[in-house]
């Protein structure tokens, strides 16, 4: 069942101004409990204005949002549970973490949830487990003492700490180093694969994008121009590049080779997968 | 003489506190002119504080750092050093200050007290280098990442610096904004700029003709791309990884299949599988 339902969404900046923008246009959009989606686009294209719509952080300037089954411009429409149900990580969340400790920090969200300061703790270790980091070591310490990468742990786990159903990331691994990115990309798969949340992440990085989507939506002035299936989607690339996307380097490499003769298939999308289909070309499988 | 002269550097932030970090312990570089190197380190390896030496942002606690035979220490040099070595950042929207592109151009040779008629000519020249002539008279606050990473890149060059400095300038940009970016660095090292590209993107510093690999403050690693790059276990113990194609192109090699060495780029990678399953092929005249 959709958990999210965009129809006609329109979002105009600025209204009436000369300044005025529109961010997204004419978007209609289901998201399904479960899914791991992929939102991809050029800079400017409305991916990070239609996401915060989807926990009435933005209103709708026309059209409608449904979360959970609840119309996000019904004025009797309960926010703060909406805002609980569909977590959302800005692009840079370290710069986000403000309190003394990891542990403080981590517990903001669901202390304002109202919650007993027993659940508070409890759901804050919980947190701080799903993201990798030990609650005993990283609890007491100053988030400002962290690398990169566990910072932007720290502010990932407080979003889970609400046990949100729905995790929505502006490009959580931009500006890490292999490792960190690895570490925080394979942390959101292991929620969605195990604790069964539902995934949204705006990624710049069509090999991320590959690599972790079963859904790509692609959007481009404002509009959803492509969504698909992600196999589907990464075959479609002029289109891509047209709008000033790509494709996954390993799939270009499979379709460079495809077209100077080798017999290789060119629907792959990861490492693994081109791997195997060079093994295959060449009769080694 | 090498354009960039680094001798045992040494970096210790709050020195003597209980946050005492060394950021650089004892690096030895030197840069010639024209070179194009990459900086590569997991974060926290000491790259942006070794970036902020190369133009006297910041002063060694120990050791030296020469430019164009400047040194640093020099506290009367370090508008010379400044002119010589330019250096942009990560973020575009933090670096542009001006409410049009030229005038944003215009900023760095106006404060070195060019002469107007010449600032019109080195804004014009700037911008044509980094393919944003077109654009001179747009509001920055407008343009795409890529477009504004490039005016950045033009601000520095009116300067007419000897050397520029990039602290992972792509990192924000979305696929075309890289492209454009990097197409625009490759262009100005062949036109002589030396470039010093400091990334953690690995495909990126491929495009170098030489590599420093950084971990806690010293040089693990160096050498051209295709040496680096045999040592995945060193750098995969650093944070860091093979790009995607020499990857895949070493895991062939160890299936057995005869690639051949130092391949680096898709075409390089094509190239090789071609020419190696034409001479496999029956009846090719073997």
């Amino acid at each position: 069942m959709a958990f999210i339902e965009v129809e006609d969404l329109t979002h105009v900046y600025l209204r009436g101004t000369p300044m005025e923008t529109t961010a997204v246009q004419d978007v209609t959009l289901r998201i399904d409990e479960g899914e791991f989606t992929v939102l991809i686009g050029p800079t400017g294209s409305g991916k990070s204005t239609l996401v915060q719509h989807f926990n009435a952080l933005l209103k709708p300037t026309t059209g409608k949002v449904r979360v959970g089954g609840r119309d996000l411009s019904d004025p009797k429409t309960d926010l703060r549970a909406v805002r609980h149900q569909v977590g959302l990580l800005f692009q840079y969340p370290e710069y986000q973490l403000f309190e003394e400790t990891v542990d403080e920090d981590v517990a903001f969200g669901p202390r304002n949830m109202g919650l007993p300061a027993d659940e508070v703790r409890e759901r804050v270790r919980n947190a701080l487990e799903a993201v990798g980091l030990d609650p005993a070591t990283f609890g007491p310490r100053s988030p400002f003492t962290l690398s990169g990468g566990e910072m932007r742990r720290v502010a990932t786990a407080g979003v889970l700490a609400m046990t949100p159903k729905v995790l929505v990331l502006d490009e959580p691994a931009a500006g890490l180093d292999p490792r960190g990115k690895a570490e925080i990309l394979g942390k959101i798969r292991s929620l969605h694969d195990g604790a069964g949340i539902t995934v949204v992440l705006i990624t710049h990085s069509m090999d991320e994008a590959a690599a972790l989507a079963s859904r790509v939506v692609v959007m481009d002035r404002g509009r959803v121009v492509m969504d698909g299936p992600t196999r589907e989607i990464f075959a479609r690339a002029d289109e891509l590049r047209a709008i000033g996307l790509g494709i996954p380097a390993v799939t270009t490499l499979v379709r460079d080779l495809r077209n100077r003769g080798i017999p290789v298939r060119t629907d792959v999308l990861t490492f693994e997968e081109a791997h195997a289909a060079i093994r295959e070309a060449l009769g080694w499988n | 003489m090498p354009l960039i002269e680094i001798r045992d550097l040494r970096h210790v932030y709050n020195a003597g506190t209980p946050q005492e970090v060394i950021a650089l312990d004892g690096i030895s570089l030197a840069v010639e002119a024209g070179e194009f190197l990459a900086v590569v380190g997991g974060n926290g390896s000491g790259k942006s504080t070794l970036a902020k030496h190369l133009n006297a942002l910041l002063l060694p606690t120990a050791g030296e750092v020469w430019v164009d035979g400047l040194d640093t220490r020099d506290r009367a040099a370090v508008w010379d050093i400044r002119q010589r070595v330019g250096m942009v950042f990560q973020n575009p929207d933090n670096q542009l200050v001006a409410t049009v592109v030229e005038e944003d151009v215009a900023f760095g040779p106006e404060n070195l007290g060019v002469p107007a008629p010449e600032i019109v000519l080195r804004v014009e020249a700037a911008l044509r280098a980094v393919d944003m002539l077109e654009y001179r008279r747009h509001a920055p606050h407008l343009l795409s990442g890529g477009q504004k990473q490039r005016v950045a890149i033009a601000g520095v060059l009116a300067m007419r610096p000897q050397c520029l400095v990039l602290d992972e300038v792509t990192t924000m940009l979305d696929p075309q904004g890289r492209r454009e970016v990097l197409e625009t660095v490759r262009r100005l090292n062949a036109s002589g700029v030396t470039v010093i590209n400091i990334t953690h993107t690995m495909e990126e510093a491929a495009l170098a003709q030489r590599i420093i690999a950084l971990q806690d403050g010293r040089i693990r690693l160096e050498g051209p791309p295709a040496q680096v790059f045999d040592r995945a276990d060193v750098l995969e113990a650093m944070g860091l990884t093979l790009p995607v194609i020499p990857a895949l192109a070493r895991a062939l090699r160890e299936d057995g299949v005869a690639l051949g060495d130092g391949i680096l780029s898709t075409d390089a990678f094509v190239d090789a599988l071609v020419r190696l399953s034409a001479a496999a092929a029956p009846g090719s005249g073997a």
